[in-house]
């Protein structure tokens, strides 16, 4: 039982010899190397005080503490800071400026559209007016109509008056001529009685 | 993650980094002291044992404390970088002063039941070579990393900071 298990181990010893012979060319150099400036670094560790490593330990957990406490690593680091303060100052200049010429354009719109009702009601008050003038127009033509209607009345009434004034003197100078007629048979009338 | 986040990592990671560095090989050590495989002894004397336990202590504590500096920290930050290098120098620390305290080499002693036939004694110093010729590799990795850490530290900064896809200090 016991041989056996000693051949046992003798295959595992073989086959891990194996696997160190091939490696042994490419990282025994290295091995070599690290031992090399370990045992060198080792000469510095102090042996039979641990009172020193747990003080080291200890430093350095605390350390670690502290260093997590003040910097966790989430806070974004100077230069990101003052890129986003200037993206930001960006976007609120933009964003400003869109409010700005939406201001502006919806002040455009409202003034747009005043303008609008305002020609509108300009063209309905001009429209009113040329249907006023228009009126006016034909009332001016109407009474220039009358006007020559009295004029030529007028001139009538003149030629009428005139012709009355003539009736009227020829009427006077009858009755001159018939006060005259009548004097002059009342004083041979007079005459005639006297005569008598 | 913020700094409790950050803190709470850490120590989880300095509490796997005691589990596996101090609890377990003490124990194993504890345990391989006075065992017997098959009547088989391993023969690990008092001032070995006490050595190996003062050194695994000793680096098991810088390990662990590293750990919790390395793993509380942000992602792909110098001080982490910074730390993982130093761990993973302090591993190879750990790991040589088992050779150098005496646990790399483990001595069977056959005992029957009569008589003492004789003893095997393994020396792993070989295989401890090439885990540390691995080690160098990781090493290498790790200064790298730091070095890359240095270098694009914008970069990284910006990528952690803006709400890209894993730009997040997760």
């Amino acid at each position: 039982m016991i041989l056996q298990s000693v051949d046992f181990i003798q295959v595992i010893a073989d086959i891990v010899a194996a696997i160190l012979n091939t490696l042994n060319l490419f990282v025994k150099p290295l091995g070599l190397f690290m031992i090399s400036w370990m045992e060198y670094v080792l000469q510095f560790f102090p042996r039979n005080n641990l009172t020193v490593y747990i003080i080291i330990a200890i430093v350095i957990v605390i350390l670690g503490l502290i260093v997590n406490i003040i910097w966790p690593g989430n806070k974004k680091p100077g230069f990101l800071v003052k890129a986003e303060e200037v993206e930001e100052k960006i976007e609120k200049k933009a964003e400003a400026l869109d409010q700005k010429l939406g201001d502006k354009a919806r002040e455009l719109d409202e003034k747009a559209e005043v303008l609008e009702e305002d020609a509108e009601e300009l063209k309905e008050k001009a429209e009113e007016l040329e249907e006023e003038a228009e009126e006016l127009e034909e009332e001016a033509e109407e009474l220039e109509e009358e006007a020559e209607e009295l004029e030529e009345k007028a001139e009538e009434l003149e030629e009428d008056i005139n012709e009355l004034e003539e009736n009227i003197e020829e009427l006077e100078d009858d009755l001159e001529e018939l006060e005259e007629e009548a004097t002059e048979k009342d004083e041979s009338k007079t005459s005639k009685t006297e005569d008598d | 993650m913020g700094r409790i986040g950050n803190i709470i990592k850490g120590i989880i990671y300095m509490g796997v980094y005691i589990t596996t560095t101090m609890v377990i090989p003490f124990l194993t050590f504890t345990w391989v002291r006075e065992l017997s495989i098959l009547g088989v002894d391993i023969v690990l004397t008092q001032h070995d044992y006490e050595n190996i336990i003062f050194w695994i202590s000793a680096f098991g504590l810088l390990i662990s404390a590293t750990a919790f500096f390395n793993y509380s920290a942000p992602k792909q930050s110098i001080r982490k970088g910074t730390f993982a290098l130093i761990q993973i120098l302090l591993n190879c620390l750990y790991i040589w002063s088992y050779k150098f305290s005496g646990a790399t080499e483990i001595r069977f002693e056959i005992v029957f039941q009569i008589a003492n036939i004789g003893f095997i004694s393994i020396n792993i110093q070989n295989m401890v070579m090439l885990y540390m010729g691995v080690y160098f590799l990781t090493i290498v990795l790790k200064g790298y990393d730091l070095f890359d850490f240095v270098l694009n530290r914008k970069s990284i900064r910006e990528k952690r900071y803006k709400t890209i896809p894993g730009g997040n200090d997760l």
